[in-house]
């Protein structure tokens, strides 16, 4: 098999067998199951019930990673104090246990950059492995990682209607989540045997882990309520409220090894003498944080024609700065119900068509607990003069009492239409969202500040487009109907300003590439400029002996070292596609049902990072795909980021196929039944050449199809439901 | 009767809503990170302040892996490099633009430096600012040690100063945290103007270097800095300041400053100053202390020097990027009876450390095949025959060996301190001001001072003493080249002896460039910062 004129020859040895650690790794008989029983009843609308229960074994495309919960609910709803007063309580909870230790994409691309000639086992039986590395199919086979989860909530809704129009809730839930972790590594495992606890070798001697989570949510509103109506033709309606939650979440580690044997597992963490050698972990975290809001709502219409509401919110969160921690979040709307005006009755074509138009600001809060005070963290160990080792302490952040609400505020103007009795009906959107006071954790002055990022408000992102949705019923007889739903949207975001007046930036880089050859980060952000742009060096051919030529700003072609960072790098593509589609189709036959649906993007870029690495021969021994040695066989260089590597992103896909049978019954004891079959993620029109063009296209980082190879998967359902 | 019950329900229900209304304290509170208005209260919290600029320090001035000042002014020296091995190594050419002196003012190899030593600087000024808010006595510290305290910190943010100018020069100097915003560029003499008043004012509260204050910034570490500030006195300030510099080394080299035993002395050998219980070396004078043993932490230089397989070469559990290795010439720099060679490089055809006749196997082009480290950067496997940073291939050049783990079974396995003044740079130090003092001619204590460590690298058969002809100036610079391998210090030396911008090596080709010897201010704090200048030759925004 050896080319002898091969200089990478001696880096594709020949081991004699032939594995396919990527198929071992994909789980064969991946059946997942869902089962629901609920059963309801009462006495009618003063009193009523419903019980639900489930069973849902999930197993993904991995081995070693599979989810199997249960749960149920129950629902109580019943009026009192003659109706006045009616009550609702729902208690959930979910048992839920899951394999994490494989399904991770890192595995993946473990398996595919193995040597395909390389035996699973050695010739002593054991995993086969080479140097410092792990085989992934021995990893699997020899840990244990499971999760047991339980999720409880409870919540009780009372609400009182004193008299008509006037109505007085308050509504109060608490949500409980733990997680407890178990892992274990057995004594001749892999990676017990090769890595350290910390800095000491475990030598073998097994690694143990728990970890607990403990997570509380408890939530609390009250609302007043009145409607009423003066003059016959003017509605009002106004809302007063208040609302409190209170988030608080821990967790607790231990981890130790020196095992004498396997007995214990994770089961006896003290058992294990790296306790004694002073290198097991414990570890314990706790953090809180509280969010409530004062709100108000006033609604007004007139003859059902005009239609008007006012909102205002007062917000405080605990994460800001002592004197920002409240915000005011005011929203207004205005609504013209056309249809009810004579001269739209007269053309006798509109069903409904109403034009909109609404403002409103709406503030987020959605950032890590304590950003705006200094807080002293443990710096690691160092040597006190009576000889023993403490923890040294010292400001982990740069502190901003100024820290402030994000806010967003948007323009949106909307007509909803339906025509020919309701045949073909729509909506249609355009909207202007400008967020400001951006919430990161920017760069900041360094010094006098002690960390160069401070987590603050900084700059302004615009957010413009335009939505429209239709919906047709193409045929309607009676054993025969064929209905369609088309969707649409396009939308153009741009950076306007990302400087506040302390701190100034003039760009910021997202999408880090990560991996071998440290290619930096993939995609930049500038001042005017749109989200998601990749940013780098354009392709410009190779010399004869196959090593990169990149384009200088100046515009000659040279190799990779004569090009300067920035200097000559510039924007390439835009990971963020500009339209998105779907097309709905609902058909009817009889008893049969049909619903056929496609969903597209169109307009992007993507990364394709798997060329990148793998289609590079420079990546040997590492196992390469065949394009290294085709599409990419000139290539005789390190490994690069550039326009190379981008792929036009565009696709359309057939994301869901059901087709199902209904059959009723006249029985007291089946009323109903339906058999159906679902077929998902069935076929993909497309130009990219990687795996699949459906990747994350949203954030800050969108459109890199990154090295993990996580297998795409296709999935067939086939279901039953029984109404008794 | 109908009233008074809607009159019911209104009242109940603004009880309801007015409970209520007392939930609006949005206070936060802290469960595993400290509130600083509640800490100090002992010494030991005092002391846990002082400390953290150490534990930080171990990010720049070691090769633990990151763009310290360490690994900067390394790979842009004559003696090592960080070449391509194959796949291996490119890394967006940052290494080769070190080597080649084309850095540019927007990359992290310019940037993070920049920003680790003025970390180190913050964390200096906050347990400052914060001290002149703290009841020493109160608190149980007696006014000695309040004093020593606090001159530690201001010792060793004169340290931080004084590397940030080696680097960029001109920088702002800020003395308190937040305060002023957007500093401004001083000049490099003005910068070293205020490290040498930060540490004459301080150097003397400092307590002499004894057995309980191994690792800490005592008199001799001050002194040390001072020597070294007054060795680059003309490169730092444009005034020579031989004078100061000797006087600075004879305080350490007398014993005023202490010593393990009282005075400070040459380590033996080669070796037991870098090995893992070099804690009782006497001849260091400053050095970060790690304990792998009682701590998570040691000095992590795997990351940057060592092979994927290296863990067997010493029978330990640390592998690297196969990153840094000797430059060719540097190698060659060694005369081969020089046990220094021997010592402090690994070279050859390497074997398991627990198994001396298994090989140790390579991963990339040797894969499955015996790891033979050699001297070349070169891709043999190819038959290639060009030496350069892009053609390196995993077994290319001699290897960093001066600091070794040890084995795993060993008491103190990876101990090993860091050390950052040593008596042999004091010793080196003030031969070389009483050359420049004399014309750049060998005094006979300059020639002593020299002659007296290098006899410890050559077996007595072999030694060969320097006389007035031989050790030269440039025979000095090439000295302390291989006497210091390793240690961060070559790129300071190469400018003082003017050879940083006109000197060629290996794959390195003089710029001739003047303004090559500052490194850039930085483009992310030029663009916060309005009032920051750019070093010259630089672009200004």
């Amino acid at each position: 098999m050896q080319n002898p004129s091969n200089p990478k020859a001696s880096q594709m040895r020949d081991l004699g067998a032939s594995t396919d650690f990527y198929d071992l790794l994909v789980d064969k008989k991946n059946i997942s199951q869902y089962h629901n029983l609920a059963l309801s009843g009462g006495s009618g609308a003063n009193s009523n019930y419903r019980v639900s229960m489930y069973y849902n074994e999930a197993n993904p495309i991995a081995i070693q990673n599979w989810r199997r919960q249960y749960g149920g609910r129950l629902s109580v709803f019943q009026k009192s104090l003659n109706n006045l007063l009616s009550t609702s309580v729902n208690l959930a909870t979910n048992f839920n246990k899951a394999n994490l230790l494989g399904g991770q994409a890192g595995d993946f691309e473990n398996a595919l950059g193995r040597n395909p000639t390389q035996p699973l086992f050695d010739n002593t039986g054991r995993y086969y492995e080479e140097g410092s590395t792990v085989n992934p199919i021995g990893r699997l086979a020899q840990e244990k990682l499971i999760r047991d989860q339980q999720t409880t909530s409870a919540d009780v809704r009372f609400s009182l209607e004193p008299f008509k129009g006037f109505k007085a809730s308050a509504f109060g839930a608490i949500q409980h989540d733990v997680r407890n972790d178990n892992e274990y590594r057995p004594r001749d495992s892999r990676r017990s045997i090769l890595e350290s606890l910390n800095g000491t070798p475990i030598a073998g001697t097994g690694y143990a882990r728990k970890y607990n989570y403990v997570d509380n949510l408890s939530t609390f509103e009250s609302t007043l309520e009145y409607e009423t109506k003066f003059a016959e033709h003017h509605g009002f309606k106004a809302l007063a409220g208040y609302s409190y939650q209170y988030r608080v979440s821990s967790w607790f580690e231990g981890i130790n090894s020196g095992f004498l044997n396997d007995q214990f597992q994770e089961n006896n963490l003290g058992a294990g003498n790296f306790i004694a050698l002073g290198k097991s972990s414990l570890g314990s975290f706790k953090e809180d944080n509280k969010l409530v809001a004062f709100f108000g709502r006033l609604n007004y219409d007139y003859k059902g024609k005009y239609i008007a509401q006012f909102i205002l919110r007062r917000e405080g969160s605990s994460r800001f700065g002592a004197n920002n921690k409240f915000g005011n979040f005011p929203a207004a709307s205005v609504g013209w119900n056309l249809a009810q005006e004579n001269f739209i009755k007269s053309i006798q074509v509109f069903d409904d068509l109403k034009l909109r138009a609404g403002y409103g600001i709406t503030g987020n809060q959605g950032i890590p607990n304590y950003r705006s005070l200094v807080r002293l963290g443990t710096g690691n160990f160092y040597l006190n003069d009576d000889g023993v080792w403490r923890q040294t302490y010292g400001p982990g952040n740069n502190p901003n009492p100024n820290l402030r609400w994000e806010r967003k505020a948007e323009l949106n103007i909307g007509l909803d239409f339906a025509l020919f009795k309701g045949r073909l009906s729509g909506t249609f959107d355009v909207y202007r969202r400008r967020t400001s006071d951006l919430l990161g954790d920017f760069n900041t002055q360094l010094p006098p500040y002690i960390q160069s990022t401070l987590f603050t408000n900084v700059g302004t992102i615009d957010n413009n487009g335009i939505e429209l949705s239709l919906s047709g019923s193409v045929i309607k007889k009676k054993d025969f109907s064929w209905n369609v739903d088309l969707v649409g949207s396009t939308q153009k975001n741009r950076l306007v300003s990302l400087s506040s007046d302390v701190f100034k930036a003039t760009y910021l880089n997202f999408g880090s590439i990560g991996g071998t050859g440290a290619l930096g980060d993939a995609i930049r952000t500038i001042e005017g400029g749109s989200l998601g742009s990749f940013y780098g060096k354009r392709f410009a051919g190779f010399t004869p002996e196959g090593r990169w030529l990149f384009y200088k700003a100046s515009g000659e072609a040279v190799t990779s070292d004569k090009i300067v960072a920035n200097e000559d790098y510039t924007y390439i593509g835009n990971g963020i596609p500009k339209f998105l589609v779907s097309w709905n189709n609902n058909l009817r036959y009889k008893n049969f049902d049909l619903t056929v649906f496609f969903r597209g993007k169109l307009g992007y870029d993507i990364l394709n990072l798997q060329q990148a690495f793998f289609g590079n021969k420079v990546y040997l021994p590492t196992n390469v795909l065949k394009d290294a040695l085709g599409r990419n066989n000139q290539i005789n260089d390190a490994l690069q980021y550039s326009d190379y590597y981008l792929e036009p992103g565009g696709f359309v896909k057939l994301d869901n196929v059901t087709l199902g049978y209904n059959w009723k019954f006249n029985s007291p004891v089946i009323k109903n039944l339906r058999l159906y079959a679902t077929g998902r993620n069935l076929l993909t029109i497309t130009k990219y050449r990687g795996v699949d063009p459906d990747i994350e296209d949203t954030g800050l980082a969108p459109g890199i199809d990154g090295r993990g190879f996580y297998p795409r998967t296709q999935s067939y359902t086939l279901g039953l439901n029984v109404q008794f | 009767m109908k009233r008074s019950y809607k009159g019911l329900v209104f009242a109940s229900l603004l009880a309801i809503l007015s409970g209520t209304n007392a939930c609006t304290n949005l206070d936060e509170t802290l469960y595993n990170e400290i509130d600083a208005s509640k800490f100090y209260n002992n010494r030991q919290e005092i002391l846990s302040a002082v400390l953290r600029p150490y534990t930080h320090a171990n990010a720049w001035t070691a090769p633990t892996g990151q763009n310290g000042h360490w690994r900067i002014t390394e790979l842009s020296g004559d003696q090592l490099a960080w070449p391509q091995k194959g796949r291996h190594g490119y890394d967006d050419a940052q290494w080769i633009r070190l080597h080649g002196h084309s850095w540019s003012y927007t990359e992290n190899t310019v940037w993070n430096p920049y920003s680790l030593m003025f970390t180190g600087v913050g964390f200096c000024n906050n347990a400052l600012g914060d001290f002149s808010r703290v009841d020493f006595a109160k608190a149980g510290v007696s006014e000695t040690d309040k004093n020593a305290f606090i001159s530690e910190l201001r010792v060793f943010r004169a340290y931080h100063y004084m590397k940030l100018m080696d680097m960029y020069g001109n920088i702002p100097i800020v003395t308190t945290v937040g305060s002023p915003t957007s500093p401004e560029t001083r000049p490099r003499a003005e910068v070293f103007a205020f490290v040498e008043k930060e540490l004459k004012e301080s150097v003397d509260l400092l307590p002499n270097l004894e057995q309980k204050y191994i690792g800490r910034i005592t008199k001799a570490a001050g002194y040390s800095m001072l020597a070294e500030l007054y060795l680059n006195a003309e490169v730092w300030s444009g005034t020579p300041r031989w004078d100061d510099c000797i006087a600075a080394c004879d305080k350490i080299i007398n014993g005023q400053t202490g010593g393990l035993n009282g005075t400070p002395v040459l380590d033996a050998d080669l070796v037991s100053t870098y090995n893992n219980t070099n804690n009782n070396s006497k001849e260091i004078l400053f050095q970060l202390v790690y304990d792998a043993q009682a701590t998570p932490t040691r000095c992590g230089w795997n990351g940057d020097f060592y092979h994927f397989n290296q863990r067997f070469i010493y029978d330990g559990d640390g592998n690297g990027n196969n990153g840094i290795v000797v430059i060719p010439s540097a190698y060659d720099a060694f005369n081969d009876k020089d046990l220094r060679k021997k010592e402090w490089f690994l070279i050859g055809p390497q074997f398991y450390a627990a198994d001396p006749t298994r090989p140790v196997l390579g991963t990339e082009e040797y894969k499955d095949q015996q790891l033979n480290f050699v001297k070349e950067i070169r891709r043999a496997s190819e038959n290639g025959t060009a030496s350069s940073m892009i053609t390196g291939e995993e077994n290319s050049g001699a290897r960093f060996n001066k600091y070794r783990p040890g084995r795993q079974s060993e008491a103190k396995y990876w101990s090993n301190d860091w050390s950052l003044y040593r008596l042999t740079e004091i010793y080196y130090n003030k031969a070389e001001a009483l050359m420049r003092k004399n014309g750049g001619q060998a005094t006979g204590e300059a020639l002593t001072l020299v002659n007296t460590v290098r006899k410890r690298a050559f077996a007595a058969a072999d030694f060969v003493p320097y006389t007035t002809a031989s050790l030269t100036l440039d025979e000095m610079l090439a000295e302390r080249g291989r006497e210091f391998i390793f240690e961060g210090k070559r790129r300071t030396d190469l400018i003082r002896f003017g050879k940083f911008t006109t000197a060629s090596w290996w794959d390195h080709t003089p710029s001739n460039d003047p303004n090559k010897n500052l490194y850039p201010i930085p483009q992310r704090q030029l663009a916060a910062n309005p009032n920051l200048k750019q070093n010259p030759g630089y672009p200004a925004q």
